[in-house]
């Protein structure tokens, strides 16, 4: 998604007035005439004079451009469906992996993606049943991470 | 110190401390190459083993773990774009465009050999000034240390690509990131939205997976089921293809080298700023400054280089005052007072031989690093023969893993996720990531030290230059600005002729 | 290989675990490794003595018992983890001083009613430490300086109402005071506090004095007084608050085992028993020696009372200096 250099200035404008907004009742340093407002009030300055910035490259070049190109990532059905299942992953993962656990959670994943990717069965599902307990076996078990067993904890411990 | 050489070596040369050497070398390589597992919690993870071992072989493993993670977490960033430290990401783009090229050996190679001289000059300098230079580091206060922050970022501007004014978005954008959570000076939660996770902040690492790793994923999308895996070039020899790139740039070595030891020896600056501003300055006299970030092989020895002096440099006030230079040296320094090793001016003459058996172990591990080192990268290049449909979701789960792995905390995924998003319009619109991230890193630091200073001067900004290092650091600091301002007023006048 | 069918049985195992009463589940415990939370990150004094006592209790309990590391939110997450864990003896954690802080700041609901205790790890005297270049050579030198120059002089070596700065501020406070006449530089931890000190940037560090070990010893740093009821075993040189000036001022961190509250009974006194254990053994001593820490085991029951003290004061300390927000 690619934004004109107008479109960019506004957002940024926008960015802007959003942090100043919030930073301002920010409270300040005791008996100083400073306080955590100060950075972010740089900052917004500084993505106000970068819109400015941007408002000016557009006056000298930019006229008649595009305000949005969305792009293939949003554009094509296919690519878009793509993008929704790998953000969706990361997303469903956070929902139940704590329950589920890990190994049975990342198999779904790497399921569905490998499979959506266009691995053949075979490949999709030795994936699916491989890597997860190899990952698990290194992180959680060698490594001791802390990876949820979820539904698997007492497979595991047998208690 | 000489003297006791021979009973260093003695001691080194237990058939235990031989084997645990090379176990421990093997573990961090291990750990290192995991994404989201760093050197730190390999170290982290020794603690309990090393209750049972003697002084010497404890320390060896030590050394040798955090040598061989150190390297090793470069493999995730060189062949997955996952970055594994704030200091690695300085070149990760340099070393993951090297492998799209089909030069992922190549990469992974500089990255080792440099490593390797790194901490070997680091080592050196360690056994031959670690006192005196001590002294100095312990003159930094935070005044000096944000003149430090503020040159490392101007560094940063001064190279900035073709577009400044989009590099200063992303800086900007960094800075503002870093911004969020409790402030320094009242602990007032800034920007958290009421998430409490965001308290102390952006987490670094699972920002960076998700700024490099995710974004990467994400826009190779619409090409995923026709693009090719990645063709490896073999280059016959690893040792000698890089063997002739190093050739080409000995003054980058050299330069790397004293930049990382020279800020690495000042207890929390660090690797992170040396590699940046190693690689700011390599590109600054670069004769081919465009291939920066695009695979170039210059600015991967420039930052590597810096990267590992840093760390061996760390040692320095650890050793010398029991002032831990990272999150490595402050567990080693548990260690070294379980074992009975008190840190302090005199540690080298009251343990000559634990001393230097320490420092043999440096450069042992420094040297065994490179064979060890490149069979890892040859086995793990074989990972981009995986078809692109089955390692996509892979990475995507080691980026999971890996960012849950550095605090245990799911939301971890959310910054990751975020950050991913973020990080992939910023590309689109070509905004270049690297500034962000350098804000991210250092941004903290440099809030934190001017807003310190602040207080401790009572408002007053003449206060800021009222030692000697800050006035001069700050005049350096006042040249990289003058050089920026004279270089856009040049560059606004050559725009403006052909006008 | 995981294939449907083996897939199926997994869940029907599972099933029939989760039936199981929770009497045999008690009896057998710990049937499983034991997650010790610790709010902190890796490479701090909290995470040593946590990865010391973990080691320990895993030969105790004949189970594993893995340390991890849940920082952020200045202590919040971490904290809220061992609270929030299932109570089945198998999280339990690091709880610290902040314990006893955080709710008075508004952080979090969080207090040592959460838990279950199960012992002491640790106590940390706060002591006062100046460079070794400074002019004041007692406790009184500094005191009656501050009196003359409220606001001059800076100190240093925590976050903005950390402990060690409640440290200071109460200590000032106890001699007629105002509590902020040291202004508070906030500080990432007491390690870079005493950089600070050591660069001449602060002027005084009420930091533990463990923490400031290496650098008394190598001679950089001087302790004026510990805030102690009585010397420091580690650090007999060092004369009390009490001797230096004549305040009662005392105050110390401290670093407890605690899980989440409604353990069982049994399986708490287990805890309790191995981890008492655990802190006699010549390993755990060595270790504490090693960094200076004195050996201050408290069974639950004392840990309960002494948190409960530590959480009024600190709250008392942190009203008057405008800290507390409930």
């Amino acid at each position: 998604m690619k934004l004109s250099d107008a479109a960019l200035g506004v957002v940024l404008l926008g960015a802007a007035a959003a942090i100043a907004w919030t930073a301002r009742d920010f409270p300040m340093v005791p008996g100083q005439a400073f306080g955590p407002s100060l950075f972010p009030g740089v900052i917004a300055a500084g993505f106000a004079l970068c819109a400015i910035g941007l408002f000016l490259r557009h006056a000298r070049a930019g006229r008649g451009a595009r305000w949005i190109e969305p792009g293939p990532l949003l554009t094509d059905p296919r690519a878009r469906l793509d993008a929704l299942l790998v953000l969706g992953a990361i997303v469903a993962y956070l929902a139940v992996a704590e329950r589920l656990g890990f190994i049975p959670t990342a198999a779904a994943i790497l399921l569905v993606l490998t499979r959506r990717f266009g691995a053949s069965w075979q490949l999709a599902i030795a994936t699916a049943a491989l890597g997860p307990l190899a990952i698990h076996l290194m992180f959680a078990e060698w490594l001791r991470v802390p990876l949820p067993l979820g539904v698997l904890l007492h497979l595991r411990y047998g208690a | 110190m000489i003297e006791a050489l021979p009973q260093a070596l003695a001691l080194l040369a237990q058939p235990q401390t031989v084997l645990v050497g090379i176990g421990a070398a093997l573990f961090g390589l291990f750990v290192g190459s995991m994404p989201g597992l760093s050197a730190t919690m390999a170290v982290a993870l020794l603690v309990p083993v090393s209750f049972f071992l003697d002084p010497v072989t404890a320390l060896t493993a030590v050394v040798m773990t955090t040598a061989m993670a150190i390297f090793a977490g470069d493999i995730p960033g060189a062949l997955m774009r996952i970055p594994g430290t704030p200091a690695s990401a300085a070149y990760v783009d340099d070393a993951y465009n090297l492998t799209k090229q089909g030069k992922p050996e190549l990469a992974l190679g500089i990255c080792l050999v440099t490593s390797a001289i790194g901490g070997l000059f680091g080592t050196a300098v360690l056994i031959l000034l670690a006192p005196r230079l001590a002294e100095v580091a312990l003159r930094f206060s935070g005044m000096e240390y944000f003149w430090l922050v503020a040159l490392g970022l101007s560094c940063a501007v001064m190279v900035a690509g073709r577009d400044p004014l989009k590099g200063a978005v992303s800086l900007l954008t960094g800075l503002f990131i870093a911004t969020i959570g409790q402030d320094v000076t009242s602990g007032y939660p800034r920007f958290t939205m009421g998430f409490g996770n965001l308290l102390s902040g952006v987490a670094f690492i699972p920002a960076m997976v998700g700024m490099f790793a995710i974004a990467e994923i994400l826009r190779n999308l619409p090409t995923i089921r026709n693009a090719a895996e990645v063709q490896v070039k073999r280059i016959g020899s690893i040792l000698r293809g890089t063997g002739s790139v190093l050739r080409r740039y000995p003054v980058n070595i050299v330069r790397g080298n004293t930049i990382g030891t020279a800020i690495g020896i000042l207890p929390g600056a660090g690797a992170d700023i040396a590699a940046w501003i190693s690689y700011a300055v390599g590109k600054r006299f670069s004769k081919d400054p465009d291939r920066f970030g695009k695979g170039s092989e210059e600015g991967l020895v420039d930052a590597g280089a810096a990267n590992n002096a840093a760390i061996a440099g760390a040692w320095v006030p650890a050793l010398v005052f029991g002032i831990p230079g990272d999150s490595v040296t402050a567990i080693v320094i548990g260690l070294l007072l379980m074992k009975g090793l008190q840190p302090g001016p005199d540690i080298f003459l009251m343990n000559p031989e634990q001393i230097g058996a320490l420092f043999l172990a440096f450069i042992i591990a420094n040297l065994i690093m490179i064979p060890i080192g490149l069979v890892a990268i040859r086995l793990c290049a074989k990972v981009l023969t995986v078809p692109r449909p089955v390692l996509t979701p892979l990475i995507l789960i080691f980026c999971m893993v890996g960012s849950f792995a550095i605090d245990n905390d799911p939301f971890a995924l959310v910054i990751m996720m975020v950050m991913g998003i973020l990080a992939w319009l910023m590309e689109e619109n070509g905004i270049p990531v690297a500034p962000a991230i350098l804000g991210i890193v250092l941004g903290d630091q440099l809030e934190k030290h001017f807003m310190t200073t602040m207080m401790k001067g009572d408002g007053s900004l003449a206060y800021f230059v009222s030692r000697p290092i800050a006035a001069v650091l700050a005049a350096i600091t006042a040249v990289v600005w003058l050089a920026i301002l004279v270089g856009l007023v040049r560059r606004g006048r050559r725009q403006e002729v052909p006008a | 290989m995981l294939t449907r069918r083996t897939l199926g049985r997994v869940v029907a195992a599972a099933g029939a675990a989760a039936l199981a009463t929770p009497a045999i589940a008690q009896a057998q415990w710990p049937a499983r490794p034991i997650q010790f939370i610790v709010p902190w990150g890796a490479g701090g004094g909290t995470d040593y003595h946590s990865r010391t006592i973990a080691t320990l209790l895993e030969r105790e309990l004949r189970t594993p018992v893995t340390v991890v590391n849940r920082t952020g939110g200045s202590g919040v997450v971490g904290h809220s983890a061992i609270a929030e864990a299932a109570p089945d003896g198998y999280t339990i954690g690091a709880v610290t001083v902040e314990i006893g802080m955080m709710h008075w700041q508004g952080l979090t609901r969080l207090t040592w009613r959460d838990y279950t205790p199960i012992a002491m790890m640790n106590l940390v005297p706060a002591g006062v430490q100046v460079a070794a270049d400074s002019p004041w050579k007692t406790l009184k030198d500094m005191i009656d300086d501050i009196r003359a120059n409220p606001g001059k002089y800076k100190s240093s070596g925590t976050g903005q109402g950390g402990i060690w700065h409640l440290a200071i501020a109460g200590l000032l406070q106890s001699v007629g005071l105002a509590p902020d006449a040291a202004p508070w530089i906030p500080s990432d931890g007491a390690a870079s506090g005493l950089r600070e000190l050591v660069a001449g940037g602060v002027h005084i560090v009420p930091c533990g004095i463990p923490e400031a070990a290496t650098l008394l010893r190598a001679g950089r740093v001087r302790s004026l007084a510990a805030m102690m009821p009585e010397r420091v075993p580690a650090f007999p040189d060092i004369p009390t608050v009490k001797e230096a000036i004549g305040s009662d001022w005392t105050l110390a961190s401290y670093l407890s085992v605690m899980g989440p509250k409604g353990i069982p009974g049994a399986i708490a006194k287990r805890l309790e028993e191995a981890s008492m254990k655990a802190m006699g053994t010549a390993e755990w001593k060595q270790a504490m020696d090693a960094r200076g820490f004195g050996l201050s085991p408290m069974p639950a029951a004392r840990l309960a009372a002494f948190v409960e003290k530590s959480d009024n004061d600190l709250g008392g300390v942190m009203k008057a200096l405008g800290l507390a927000r409930s």
